[in-house]
Formats: structure tokens, sequence, C-alpha cells
């Protein structure tokens, strides 16, 4: 398996939150888009932690949404890595999720849950 | 309120064993028990009324930024901001208490380490209701401190010091949990260093006085060498060392004073006066001296505890509280007599309570990982010496009697069952067990120190101090033997192997290439081609987890290192060295291996209905399974029932369990620690089967995605063993609790009203009798019924007590999530 390049892994890692400056601003995670990725039905939510993570079931490693005009990758291996709050107002493969899971007290669904404060009264 | 025999007698009949022991407890625990806050989190949510403590992470802020323009090495640097913490945090003392010492500010707050992951920072902006009012001055706050430690904290420094491609699987969340941290995952103490009476802080600090002055000496002589440059490292990370326990020390004599304020100023009850000038004597001579009595040794212990967790988020708490107290114990109660049975229970149910109140902010898998409690502090009890003999004591009957009483869920404990422990303990733990507290586990001594010594080459004068490093795997509590920090990374979601088969290692839920591209399912002409296909993915997905540990471990010393656990470990203060360093380590490594028993199940299925009856082709199970078997429910349920399922004593499935482990058991001693130690694995679950219950898809054993998975390590699936306990105990003897892996949890569900009276102490004693002869390591019970359950779950507000055993822990059923608690009910429920 090819060895990641430094660049994509910041790219991820930046999705990820990891590095500084990998989300744009930390006040960027108070904006809640009116098409978040977080409330699309190809939305899937890291498994490992609530921090905002996640990836499109449609959109694969390569594409990216919030550039102008956006780039669609439907080919590949790995899905595009994003965050619940990512702006999806450019993607037209956008579809609202008919249920999303608010309810805390059950343990992770990546397919429907969203249990993130900014999206409460979403 | 006056205690009447008869409404005590009354509560116990109906086997409301909580209200029962509201009734029996003193007044002390019974306040100290209700002005409890539990601090588990229900699925993944901490409940309402918790809050992220502040209070910490902005010293802890401050002091870094404090100390960026300071020439201290980093290690020095660390140790400073962990004093300045112990320094000026808020310290109270409860009502009633007697032990002292607190993780928080405050009792309801749940304390957040902001240098410990961006990641988890990210984690508490986006908790929905823990942090506290007002929101948007605290967010502020929270997004500021946040902003700092980017880049800077424990795990930004190091991911990118890892195999990327590594990092990015593990961090999916699909085929495992935990950080490869030296500060986020489980430490074991050198208890034969610390906690013998032996030494206490000053003897340590005079120690570390005099190997930095030793030190300096040859580091000024005219050679200049290697060594030389070695020295100045290690009289760095000495001096972090005294850093540390000085720090401690000056906190124990913080609550001194608030104790003699409050007595001197405050308090009106001339009992309670003399109560809190005792605990001020206590606070005044531990850590500083070693303990004299069981209250002092108590204190020391707590806190030696809370400064570990000052320093690290700890996942555990490895203790074995009646073999390191039980001297005090035998001294204050039997010889000395200045401790009545009755006050030595109090102290011993306090310390229970003052453990139950420590939490610390963890991600979203540990919460939903360990649904209902904080952490796995699985404390050991029972055992041998050195030398073989009992190692029970009055302390083991007192903690057993204590938990009875105050019924926490955690910590629980573990008993190490040998065949000399005598009938009067026996007894007091199958209370414990039939009173419904899902604890204590039974160990099986003599198997679990052979264990140790065939994996990790403990001698066995050191494997026979073992204690839990967390719910199961033993770990001496010796010098070059106990294990400083067991990264749980290395912790798998197994059901992932037989997934990985059919979908060639691509995970669904997730969206990754994570496993190993394996040939298409269909093209297996044999099962000895599916089977190889197993193993590979088994290979793939652990050492996927295993690298990330092994690296973080070789460059913990430098990038994380732990200049208190090291203090109060022989082998750093030896050499000074940071505790983590490998060279100095035998190593005890395991993988856990959650979801475990699908891989057997589902083997058997495909061998059976494949490719020995030739009723379907794989390719037509790959469909099934791909579309979580929709249309085929028929396909599926014959995969369900007309399919060996594991526990029934049934050689066809139970063969393939030995397979699968013993190819694992071939591969952990290939994969080896930085300590030059295997990696056998460890099947068990917490309630890892619920968590990952939407992210592992379907499988052959007829599972739907979304369907619970096994409650865990080697325990049949719920409602599939069929032919009773013994068939259950038959099955898992098969296995070699020595060399097949490092342990075996197995969860058995028992019949409440089948245990009363002497008649059930009986039936226990003859199923355990057979659990022993049989070599089997591991066995837990659950002891509730379903009414009860039931009833819980339509009236929770009235069975907020009740607990049960989830896995490797105990939980109060109400903190736990529906699905959890449904699970549980469908355990089959053992005639013995």
């Amino acid at each position: 398996m090819a060895r990641i390049s430094r660049d994509d892994y910041a790219k991820a890692s930046g999705v990820f939150g990891l590095q500084p400056g990998g989300v744009e601003k930390i006040e960027d995670e108070e904006k809640v888009p009116e098409r978040p990725c977080g409330l699309c039905r190809h939305y899937m939510e890291s498994a490992w932690s609530s921090d905002g993570r996640g990836s499109c079931k449609i959109l694969k490693e390569g594409s990216d949404i919030t550039c102008d005009p956006p780039v669609f990758v439907l080919e590949g291996t790995n899905g595009y890595m994003l965050r619940i709050l990512t702006d999806a107002s450019k993607c037209t493969y956008y579809e609202k999720n008919d249920f999303i899971d608010k309810d805390g007290t059950e343990c992770s669904d990546p397919a429907f849950r969203r249990f993130i404060r900014q999206l409460k009264d979403k | 309120m006056s205690v009447t025999a008869e409404s005590v007698k009354e509560l116990e009949k109906k086997q409301e064993w909580w209200w029962a022991a509201e009734k029996k407890r003193s007044k002390r625990l019974d306040y100290l028990r209700k002005a409890m806050w539990k601090k588990g989190a229900i699925g993944g949510l901490y409940p309402l009324g918790l809050y992220i403590d502040l209070e910490r992470p902005v010293m802890q802020t401050e002091k870094a930024k404090e100390l960026e323009s300071s020439a201290d090495p980093y290690v020095i640097k660390f140790a400073k901001m962990l004093a300045h913490v112990l320094d000026n945090k808020t310290i109270f003392i409860t009502d009633q208490s007697q032990l002292v010492g607190y993780l928080g500010s405050h009792p309801h707050t749940i304390t957040w380490d902001p240098s410990l992951a961006a990641i988890v920072n990210h984690e508490v902006i986006n908790d929905p209701q823990a942090i506290p009012e007002p929101l948007d001055d605290n967010l502020k706050l929270i997004k500021d401190i946040t902003n700092y430690w980017g880049g800077k904290s424990d795990f930004d420094k190091l991911l990118p010091q890892m195999d990327l491609g590594d990092v990015m699987k593990v961090l999916s969340g699909a085929i495992g949990w935990g950080v490869p941290l030296a500060r986020g995952g489980y430490s074991g103490k050198d208890y034969e260093y610390i906690m013998t009476g032996v030494r206490a802080f000053e003897d340590i600090i005079a120690e570390l006085d005099n190997r930095i002055e030793e030190a300096d000496e040859k580091a000024h002589q005219f050679e200049a060498s290697r060594d030389i440059s070695e020295l100045i490292d290690k009289m760095n990370n000495w001096e972090a060392m005294k850093i540390t326990l000085e720090a401690g020390i000056r906190h124990g004599r913080r609550y001194a004073r608030l104790a003699r304020i409050i007595a001197e100023n405050f308090e009106t009850d001339s009992r309670r006066k003399e109560e809190l000038v005792k605990i001020a004597e206590a606070c005044e001579r531990v850590p500083a001296k070693p303990p004299r009595t069981l209250q002092e040794s108590l204190q020391y212990d707590l806190f030696i505890q809370l400064f570990s967790r000052n320093e690290a988020i700890e996942g555990a708490w490895p203790a074995r509280p009646d073999f390191y107290h039980g001297p005090y114990y035998e001294r204050d109660v039997n010889v000395d007599k200045t401790l009545t049975r009755e006050q030595a229970l109090d102290l011993a149910g306090e310390f229970l309570i003052r453990a139950a109140e420590v939490s610390q902010y963890k991600p979203k898998w540990a919460r939903e990982g360990l649904q209902g409690i904080e952490g796995t502090w699985v404390w050991t009890l029972g055992g041998v010496k050195k030398d073989g003999s009992d190692a029970c004591n009055g302390m083991t009957i007192a903690l057993l009697q204590a938990a009875r009483l105050v019924r926490v869920a955690n910590p629980t404990f573990a008993f190490r069952w040998h065949p000399k422990v005598s009938d009067e303990v026996m007894r007091e733990i199958f209370e414990c067990i039939r009173q419904g507290l899902g604890y204590p586990s039974m160990r099986n001594d003599p198997i679990l120190v052979a264990n140790a010594m065939h994996w990790h080459g403990h001698p066995i004068e050191e494997a026979r101090l073992w204690v839990h490093q967390a719910c199961m795997s033993p770990s001496p509590a010796t010098k070059a033997g106990f294990q400083p920090m067991r990264m749980a990374n290395a912790t798998a979601n197994c059901a992932k192997i037989i997934e990985y088969v059919f979908t060639s290692g691509y995970d669904n839920s997730v969206n990754m290439q994570i496993g190993a591209e394996t040939p298409p399912v269909e093209s297996f002409a044999s099962y000895d081609e599916f089977f190889d296909a197993w193993i590979t993915q088994m290979k793939t997905i652990f050492s996927i987890l295993v690298r990330p540990v092994n690296r973080a471990r070789i460059l913990a010393p430098k990038i994380t290192p732990r200049p208190f656990l090291s203090a109060v470990s022989e082998r750093s203060v030896e050499s000074g060295l940071d505790v983590c360093e490998p060279s100095i380590s035998r190593g005890n490594a395991w993988i856990t291996a959650f979801t475990w028993v699908e891989n057997a199940d589902s083997l058997a299925a495909v061998k059976k209905l494949v490719f020995d009856e030739k009723k379907y082709t794989l390719a037509e199970l790959k469909e099934a399974v791909a579309n979580n078997w929709e249309g085929k429910e028929e396909m599926r349920l014959d995969f369900v029932k007309n399919a060996p399922k594991w526990g029934n004593d049934d050689d066809y499935v139970d063969r393939i369990m030995l397979d699968c482990l013993r190819e694992c058991a071939k591969y952990s001693h290939e994969l080896k620690c930085p300590s030059g130690n295997n990696w056998p694995i460890l099947p068990e679950n917490v309630s890892g089967n619920i968590h990952y219950a939407n992210i592992v898809g379907a499988l052959p054993n007829g599972r739907r995605l979304g369907d619970a998975l096994y409650d865990g390590g080697i325990s049949p699936g719920p409602g599939l063993d069929k032919k009773g306990p013994t068939a259950v105990l038959k099955s898992c003897s098969k296995i070699d609790h020595i060399s097949d892996g490092r342990a075996f949890l197995l969860n058995q569900r028992l019949s409440p009203t089948q245990l009363s009276g002497e008649k059930g102490y009986q039936l226990w004693k003859t199923y355990m009798k057979t659990w022993g002869d049989l070599g089997i390591d591991h066995v837990q019970f659950n002891c509730v019924s379903d009414e009860t359950l039931r009833s819980a779950q339509r009236d929770p507000e009235k069975y907020q007590e009740v607990i049960v055993r989830v896995a490797g822990y105990s939980a109060h059923f109400v903190d736990i999530s529906r699905k959890t608690q449904d699970n549980i009910i469908q355990r089959t429920v053992q005639g013995l």
C-alpha cells in the first residue's frame, strides 16, 4: 500500500481538527450552514469521536465541495473526509436525511446520529 | 432512623437488596453514598447535572503559557504544570468524610485535560449538555483553551510521528478503540515499591537527591562520553519526579490546613471536630511519610491515585486493596484495637465511594464502550502471597461487606480464587453475587499465575503478585513487571475480521479500505482458503492497532513523559529513565479482542451451510450480508438456527474456536512489544457490543446490522447457549487458558431464586468447583431477575440502585442505554 503523503494527511487531518488551523477558526465550529453535510443521508459520522468528523458515502477522496467550482470525485476507494458542519450548499448530491438521531443516550450509529450541540435545534 | 430487624429481613426476602443496604449501613456511609454523584455516561452522554470542570484547564493553560519562555526541558515544565494544579486547585472536605481528595473542583464536575488531544477538545466544544453556564462565556473560554493546545497536545505531537495510514484507520473508529498515549490509558503501579509501608514520598525525594548528586559529580568528570550526556537527561527526569512528589506532599498539607480551619472555626459538633483533626493528622503524615493506620493507608493510596490522574487520564484502576491495606486493618482492628470492625467498614465503604467519584472527560468511544461507569475500576482481592500461601485477610472481608452496603457500580472487585480460599471468604463472595452486585468476578489464580509466566516470562514470585491491569488482564505490581501504561489502542473490534473477508477489507460504515485486500470471497473454493483469508484479515487488523502502541511506547519518554508515575516506580527512580521506557520493563502487553465469538459462529455457519452441505454459495451469502439480509429472512434464520453455535459443547464449532484462538496465539508470539515481549489476545467486551452494533455489518452467524453483538469474551451469544451451564463450561474448558490467550471473559446469568439460602450457596459452590477443575480462568455473574429489570425499565426512578454486570464491569441498570439493558435481559438464565 502506498505511503500516505504528508500533504494528503494534512488535508485529511485538517478535517480531523488535529493540526492547528485544521478548522480554519474555532469560531467556525459555531457556524451551522443552511445545508450542513451532517444532515445529509449520505454522511457517515466518525465512529471514534464526536469531534465533528465524518465521511461521504457517495463522494470519494479528492472531492472538495467547499471550493468554487466544487470538485466531485465519484471513483476511488476511500470516502471524502469532511465535517458535520461542512457547508454542502454547492453539493449536487445532497439529500436531507429524513431521520437524525439526536438522542445521546443510545450509542453511535454513523448513518443517523448527529449528537452535537450545534445541531440541537436543527 | 432505627433499623428494625424485620424490615431488613423483609426487604432481603423480596430481594430488594438496595433498600436493605440503605437500612443496614451506618449513618455516615448512608450520607456519603447519597452525597455521591454518579459519573458514568449513559449511552454516550454525560448525565444531566454533571459539568465539565473549567478550573483545571484554565490553570494548566495559564501555566503552560508562562512556561513557554522557560529554558527548562519539557519534562520539568510538565512537572511544574502538574504541581501548579495541585498547589492551586479548589479543595473541599465533604461532611462526614474521613478520607479526602477529589479530582474536580466540585463534586458534580468532570475534569478535562486539554493537553491530551485536540480531537477530544473538539468533543468538549460539541458537547450538548456538559458545558457549564453561562454557555457563551464558557464556550469562548473552551475555544481559547482549545486554540492554545491545538498542535501542542500529546496526541497532536505524536500522530505525525506515526504511520499515517495506520492513524487514519485507527481514527475511523471502525476496528478499534483507545489512543496510543502514555497519558491516556491505564496505569499500573509498582505497589511493591510504594505501598508496602517501607517508604513514602520523603524517602523517595531523599533518594532522588542522592542520585542527582552522584550523577552531577559523574557528569563533571574529565571524560566526556555518551554516558555523561545521558546523565543530564536522567538528572532532568529525577528533578521532574521530585517536583511532583513535593507538590503531592504540599497538596496533602493543604487538606490538613483546611481540616484544621474547619475544626477550629466552623464545626460545632465535638465528635466531628475530632474527626477533622484526625484527617489533618493523616494528611500531615501522608503522602510524606509511610502510613501508620488504616485511615492513613487508605488516604495515602487515594492521594497516589489522584496524583496519577492529575497527570493522565486513567481508564482503569489497578489495585489490590486487601493485600496492601490488610496489615493496617489487622493491626488497628485485631491487635491495637484502635478501630472497631464497624469503623473499619466505614473506612472501606468510604474508600469505594471516593473512587466512584473520580471522573475525567473521555471521547465518545469510551463513553459508549463503558456505559454507566467512568472506567473499569476492577480491584483485585484474594489470591496468594509471594510464597503461594493464601493472601485473604480481614480487609478482604471488610471490602466485600462494604461493597454490599454502599452498592457502587464502580469500583468492582475481581477475586483471585485458589483451592485454599476459606469457606468464610467464599460465603462473603457469594453474598455479593447473590445480592446482585455483579461482582466479584472470579479468577482462577493458579491458571493466571501460569499464564503470566507463559506469556510474559514473569518469575513465579512476581506473577503471584498480580493485579488486574484493567478488567481482565493480570499484571504484576512489581519493579520490572508492572505495566505503566496500557494503551487501549490495542483493542480490536474482532467482528470486523469476518466482515472484511466478505468485503475484501473495505469498511462500509466509515467508507475506507481498512483491512487487507483479500481475494473476492466468492472465489474461495474451500473452507481452508476462506479461513486463510480470515487469518490475513486478523493479522492486518491486529498489526494496525499494535504498531501505533509500539511506536508510542518508544516515543513516550521524550514526548509524553510521566514524571509522577516515574517517581513512584522503583525502576525509574533507580535508572533515571521515564517509567514508560521499554528497556526497563519486562512488558505486559495484550490485545483486547472485542466482539470475538461472532467469528467462530460465523465460520462454523459458512463451513456447514456453504462447504459441507452446499446449501448456499459464497456469492449468495456475500450478497445477502451486503444487503443486510433484506429479502432473505429464511436464509438468515437458517444461518441462525441450523449452524452450530459456541457454548453448547459442540465440537464442530468449538474446534473452529480453537483454530481461531491458536492462529492468534501463534501470531501473538510474532508480534513483539518494544520490551521484546509478546502480544497475546484477550477476548472480552465491556459495552463494546452495543457501541459497535451500528458499525459492524451483517454477519454469517445471522446477525443484522444494528443488532447488538454478543456480550463478550467467550460468552455464548444471548439465547444461543441451549444446553445448560455445564455445556457452556465444557465448551470453555476446551480452550487452554494458559497458552491460547491472555484471559477469556465469561458472563453467566443466574437465577436469584435458585441462589437463596444454604442450598443456593452449595449449588454455587459446586458450580465453582466444576469451573475450577476445568481450568477456566474467569467467570462473572448477573443475578437479577427479568422481572426486576423490566420493572426498572418501566419505572427507573424506583430502581435507581439496581446493579448489573455488563461485561468486564458492573453498572447501575438505569445508567446504561436501552439497547444495552435489553441485551442483558436477553442473556440466558442458567439453572445450576
